[in-house]
């Protein structure tokens, strides 16, 4: 098959789905249902497929068939694990993979905990405690009065923010202590505006230019015809 | 004597004493304090048996006979009545209305002057007050009242007597004098009770309170009562000569009646404390009862007649000629009355005018022995005459049932005493005998108290029970069915966003109407074209591809210039991805970098899918090698001569992290965090994530060394780098699109909040309008 | 009786197991490391499996669709055959050959893109479609957020005001800066307590 015409068939394909899943614009239909479709089967067979390359070949069936003695002993037990977590796919031999997935949801488990630790808590707060650091404020270029409004005003968001998130604990019946509560509950609550909102024009701004691209690959699949009979 | 006996509470107190020690009633009758008090305490040796009517019929109140009547012991049931807290009114009631009954009338045998001037005149006259009918019936229809107590006594009473015409002569001369008297106390008009009464009183009787309605045969007539009390013996106030011809037969050595008191001389004390008032009000008990009986109010007229009497005796008869038609009414009235017995051998009782005139049937047979002969010689004889038909037909003495309460008393054990039926006055069984009546009166004794059958409940719990009511009320009823959702408004939006947004796409990507120049260049642009700038030729660069492939038309764009720059430094491009996409996206990208194909082979290595996300990247992270130990390819990744001193993440020169997923970015960023050491990252973000990721790249120690997010930041870096690429050629059409989409929201906002104003106020109006 | 036995079992394998991976942060022991190493190998294949796994059960509902009949058969056949065609060609031709890139490219690429593309319409539809109800303060201040960023981006464009930027990136770095470090804060901290809950057996999702 001429790679030229798997290309041209390949436009089509891409065009025609493109337009169908455009047509959800005017609501759903049977061609937006098709694509989708289309698109979760190819999807779930990519998945299925890089499993396999990139797991199951190199790391269970190459050593257990290519692989020296010590290679297939390593294997061994990750093969009888991987088996019994296949059991999962059938009802009545669930049972037995559930110690598979014990071990793998407390590795799971310590593997988050650990990251959001180290990985972000830590070290997001050491960020705040370093807000007013003048090395901070030269290392970026800004002067210290500069540093010094804007790192108060992170942090005031950065705290009335968390506070905001624990409103729902009451933590006093004292009146004056309520007032001031719900105060912070209020500003943390506007700092929590401005950032979704921040986000939404983020967001917006992602789709219109993937958007923009498919409309162009619209335009140029077009445009590919017309020029040659132009 | 040296005690005097209280009428209350009937104790022995000093005889000086002015009030009772024990109920402080008053011992001292009225009168005697005045001047002219004389006569009264012989007046009173007979009233002490006098019912209190009868004692307060006379103008006095009663203590005025319990001072006089000392000697004689106070009945038990006297004494209850007046213990009885109603009793206080009954008393005050009946003493204007005796005092009414017997102002006017008298035992005297001779008629007043007044009376025989007014008599032969105006028959009607008689029936101005007692509602009766004119003295000639009278004279052949006897009242029940007299009748019954003719009855019951069987010996002499006043009423039994034949000279009639003596007592009406005698009575106009003294009952007149009592008339101002009966007024005084019948006009006590301050007496709560009275006024109580006062809505009572037919229309025509209340002139008194109104003053100028006051008709003009009663101004005139009083201004003849006026002028015969003028004639009368001032010095000698009279009482009704009934009243002295009862006493006479019991006491027939009384010196003076105590009605000779002239009126001047017998002056009017208001009430003490304690005492009970004085009100012409009618007793309510015995009278109302009765049927056919006229309101005891009725006298009031002829009290203020008598009263206020200034009229010639000529006036008063040109006022009975002219002005008493309507008196005819009444008489009419009254004579429906069925006279249903008749004594023909008994005299008539003519009621003077000023009095009011109670039917006998009313009247209790007590009532009638206590007019009797006091004396215990009379006694037997009145109960051996009453014996023989009373033990007969009741199995108490007429005397005996006498001494019973007046509540204890009702008009059948009454009819039974006198071995007769009385007949039914009024209702649709009038006229027939026998009838049981409808309320006995003892039924009426006590007011039961009335209890409210409202529950006691708060506010709160009245509250609640309304809305629990109010709930169930809103069960019975059907809903409303909601509207349809205007499926047709909301797809033309969506339609009209649509065109207009691709429209305007189009159009710039057709024509490219503008041009518009590249936004400003920001630090963190400037920090990853450093980075890269820095890489030594050859340097192992990780470039995760963690790009959805829905993003990469955006994404791409930062990726592309990024990693053409990387393979413009001679840097080893290690690719992985932890989506199953990833790899052949990794391999798509590398194939599309400009110029298309020209990538060498040996630049780059795709290691591939990783999986189990966090625990991949822990994983990856910790032990390079062994997570990922092939390429895509099926070949040894590691023995790629670029990666032999990779072991670890931190080996890499550059982290490079492609991915518009702000959870992807941090994982990478979390899980290597412990292990990357050095190594800078960039993220090649999407301009939704970057926000997210922002707070990695502006901490100290920064987590995130360089960023671009979106087109935006894209644009500068092809600025910065000089090659213009895809981001640049979007730049104005996406500008363009983001002016269409400004706008969009402008007027879809001010639309859509139009419509829903005016939804929230039809619908406010329709809530209302339900309400 | 049998669940009784089971559940200390299971919870002491998801205990251990994420002890000694989670000790792995913090002590730097060669056995422990080693052990942490084997583990988290391991994790790696069995979550690949999982990935197979899930594939399976899509497949066999989708089996059951198509043997229902009815609408659903023809979109499920669809889904199947196109899962099954894409792992075989994938499988056969190689994850990263010319066969697999022109699935990814005519079929999955264009699909996914225009979904998200399709993101746009819906999204601006949503924003102007709040100000049909009453809007609190929250959302008062999030649309006015959000307008003023993507117009500050195109005026700073369309008149030149490089003041007009400087304010929006005031507002996209500093102020949300702090709301979103607290969010990916509390988002640590959710994840921390989520994660020790089943690390000391509160939790154990496995069981099902």
């Amino acid at each position: 098959m001429d790679v030229s015409l798997l290309d041209l068939i390949g436009g089509f394909l891409a065009f025609f789905l493109t337009l169908f899943v455009f047509s959800y614009i005017l609501g759903d239909n049977l061609l937006f249902r098709l694509a989708i479709h289309l698109f979760v089967g190819v999807s779930a067979g990519f998945v299925a497929a890089a499993v396999f390359y990139s797991v199951i070949w190199p790391q269970l069936l190459r050593p257990l068939l290519l692989g020296t003695l010590e290679e297939r002993l390593l294997v061994v037990v990750p093969l009888i694990l991987s088996l019994l977590l296949l059991a999962k796919a059938a009802p009545r031999l669930s049972v037995i993979g559930a110690p598979v997935m014990a071990f793998l949801v407390g590795v799971g488990a310590a593997t988050i905990v650990g990251g959001a630790l180290l990985g972000t808590l830590f070290p997001q707060i050491q960020a705040s405690l370093n807000l007013f650091d003048p090395n901070a404020a030269g290392k970026a270029g800004v002067n210290f009065g500069s540093m010094l409004f804007n790192g108060g005003l992170i942090l005031v968001g950065t705290a009335v923010t968390l506070v905001s998130f624990q409103f729902g604990t009451r933590f006093s019946n004292n009146p004056s202590l309520q007032t001031a509560w719900r105060a912070v509950y209020l500003v943390g609550r506007f700092f929590v505006a401005v950032t979704f909102g921040v986000i939404f024009a983020g967001v917006y701004s992602a789709v219109l230019t993937v958007l923009i691209e498919r409309v162009n690959l619209l335009v140029e699949f077009i445009r590919s015809f017309l020029v040659p009979i132009g | 004597m040296s005690e005097i006996r209280c009428s209350l509470c009937g104790k022995e107190n000093p005889e000086d004493a002015q009030v009772c020690q024990y109920c402080g009633a008053r011992l001292t009758p009225v009168w005697q304090e005045g001047e002219s008090a004389k006569g009264l305490p012989e007046s009173g040796s007979e009233a002490g048996d006098l019912p209190d009517w009868m004692m307060t019929g006379a103008g006095i109140v009663s203590s005025q006979f319990a001072n006089a009547g000392e000697d004689e012991p106070i009945p038990d049931w006297l004494k209850g009545l007046r213990e009885d807290a109603g009793d206080e009114r009954f008393l005050g009631e009946s003493v204007g209305e005796q005092e009414a009954f017997t102002g006017g009338d008298s035992s005297d045998s001779e008629l007043p002057e007044w009376l025989k001037d007014i008599i032969p005149s105006a028959e009607p006259t008689a029936d101005i007050s007692t509602n009766k009918p004119d003295l000639g019936r009278i004279q052949d229809e006897d009242p029940d009242w007299m009748r019954r107590i003719s009855d019951d006594t069987s010996t002499e009473s006043f009423v039994g007597e034949p000279e009639l015409p003596q007592w009406d002569e005698t009575s106009a001369q003294q009952s007149i004098p009592a008339e101002p008297e009966a007024f005084e106390f019948s006009t006590v008009d301050d007496q709560p009770a009275h006024r109580s009464e006062e809505q009572d009183i037919p229309a025509w009787l209340s002139f008194e309170k109104e003053g100028e309605n006051i008709p003009d045969w009663l101004s005139r007539s009083e201004g003849l009562f006026e002028e015969v009390v003028s004639k009368q013996p001032e010095s000698e106030p009279q009482f009704p000569s009934w009243i002295d011809r009862a006493t006479e037969e019991t006491a027939a050595n009384e010196p003076e009646p105590f009605g000779e008191q002239p009126l001047d001389e017998a002056p009017i004390e208001p009430l003490a404390a304690g005492e009970p008032p004085l009100t012409a009000e009618p007793e309510e008990r015995p009278f109302e009862e009765v049927p056919g009986v006229d309101e005891p109010t009725f006298d009031l007229g002829s009290w203020d007649f008598g009263a206020e009497a200034d009229l010639s005796k000529s006036e008063e008869v040109e006022l009975f000629d002219n002005d008493l038609s309507w008196l005819e009414k009444i008489e009419s009235h009254s004579l429906e009355t069925p006279a249903d017995t008749s004594l023909p051998d008994e005299k008539p009782a003519p009621e003077p005018e000023g009095q009011e005139v109670q039917p006998a049937d009313q009247y209790p047979d007590w009532l009638s022995q206590i007019v009797k002969p006091e004396t215990e010689e009379q006694l037997p004889a009145f109960t051996s005459d009453l014996g023989q038909e009373a033990i007969s037909t009741a199995d108490l003495p007429s005397w005996l049932k006498a001494m019973r309460p007046m509540e204890a008393l009702d008009f059948e054990g009454q009819a039974d005493a006198q071995g007769q039926e009385l007949p039914e006055k009024a209702g649709p069984l009038a006229g027939l005998v026998g009838a049981l009546p409808a309320e006995p009166e003892i039924i009426q004794s006590a007011k039961p108290p009335a209890y409210t059958l409202k529950p006691r409940v708060s506010e709160m719990h009245a509250e609640q029970a309304a809305m629990l009511a109010a709930l169930i009320e809103q069960e019975g009823v059907s809903k409303p069915v909601p509207q349809a959702p205007i499926v047709k408004t909301q797809s033309l939006q969506r339609i009209l966003i649509g065109v207009i947004l691709f429209a305007a796409i189009l159009i710039s990507l057709i024509s490219s109407p503008l041009v518009f120049n590249a936004p400003a260049l920001n630090s963190q642009v400037f920090a990853v074209n450093q980075l890269i700038s820095n890489l030594q030729p050859g340097a192992p660069v990780l470039v995760v591809v963690d790009y959805s492939p829905g993003f990469s038309g955006e994404v791409t764009f930062n990726l592309k210039s990024m990693l053409a720059h990387v393979l413009a430094k001679g840097g080893h491009l290690v690719l992985v991805s932890t989506l199953p996409t990833g790899p052949v996206q990794a391999e798509q990208l590398i194939l599309s970098l400009e110029p298309v194909g020209a990538v060498n082979p040996a630049a780059y290595t795709n290691l591939g899918f990783i999986p189990g996300g966090h625990v991949g990247v822990l994983a990856f992270a910790q032990d390079t090698r062994d997570a990922l130990p092939f390429d895509t390819h099926g070949a040894n990744a590691w023995d790629n001569p670029a990666l032999l001193r990779i072991h670890s993440i931190r080996d890499f020169s550059l982290i490079l992290i492609a991915s518009e997923n702000p959870d992807t970015v941090r994982t990478w960023i979390e899980q290597t965090q412990s292990y990357r050491g050095d190594t800078p990252v960039i993220v090649a973000a999407s301009a939704q994530n970057e926000p997210v990721i922002m707070p990695y790249y502006t901490a100290y120690p920064s987590q995130v060394n360089g960023l671009l997010g979106g087109l935006w930041d894209s644009a500068q870096y092809e600025t910065l780098l000089g090659q213009p690429g895809a981001a640049l050629s979007f730049w104005s059409t996406f500008m363009i699109a983001l002016s269409t989409v400004v706008l969009l929201i402008v007027v879809g906002s001010a639309i859509n909040a139009a419509l829903g104003f005016m939804h929230r106020t039809s619908s406010a109006k329709r809530t209302e309008g339900r309400g | 009786m049998k669940l009784r036995l089971r559940t200390p079992a299971l919870s002491a394998i998801a205990i251990v197991s994420g002890a000694i991976v989670l000790l792995g942060y913090f002590i730097r022991i060669p056995l422990l490391s080693g052990l942490r190493s084997v583990f988290l190998s391991w994790a790696l294949i069995l979550s690949a499996i999982a990935l197979v796994v899930g594939v399976l059960n899509l497949f066999n509902v989708h089996i059951n669709k198509l043997k229902a009949g009815g609408e659903q058969a023809f979109f499920s056949g669809i889904l199947m055959f196109s899962l099954v065609v894409t792992f075989v060609v994938v499988v056969f031709f190689g994850l990263t050959s010319q066969a697999s890139l022109w699935i990814f490219n005519y079929l999955l690429l264009p699909v996914e893109a225009s979904l998200v593309g399709i993101l746009a319409i819906a999204l601006l539809y949503a924003l102007v479609r709040l100000f049909y109800r009453k809007l609190s303060l929250f959302y008062i201040i999030f649309v006015a957020t959000a307008f003023f960023v993507l117009a500050a981006t195109a005026m700073t464009v369309w008149f030149d005001l490089p003041e007009l930027g400087f304010l929006r990136d005031w507002v996209t770095q500093t102020w949300s800066l702090g709301g979103t470090r607290a969010i990916l804060i509390g988002v640590s901290l959710g994840a921390i307590a989520t994660g020790l809950r089943v690390l000391l057996g509160a939790d154990r999702p496995y069981e099902g």
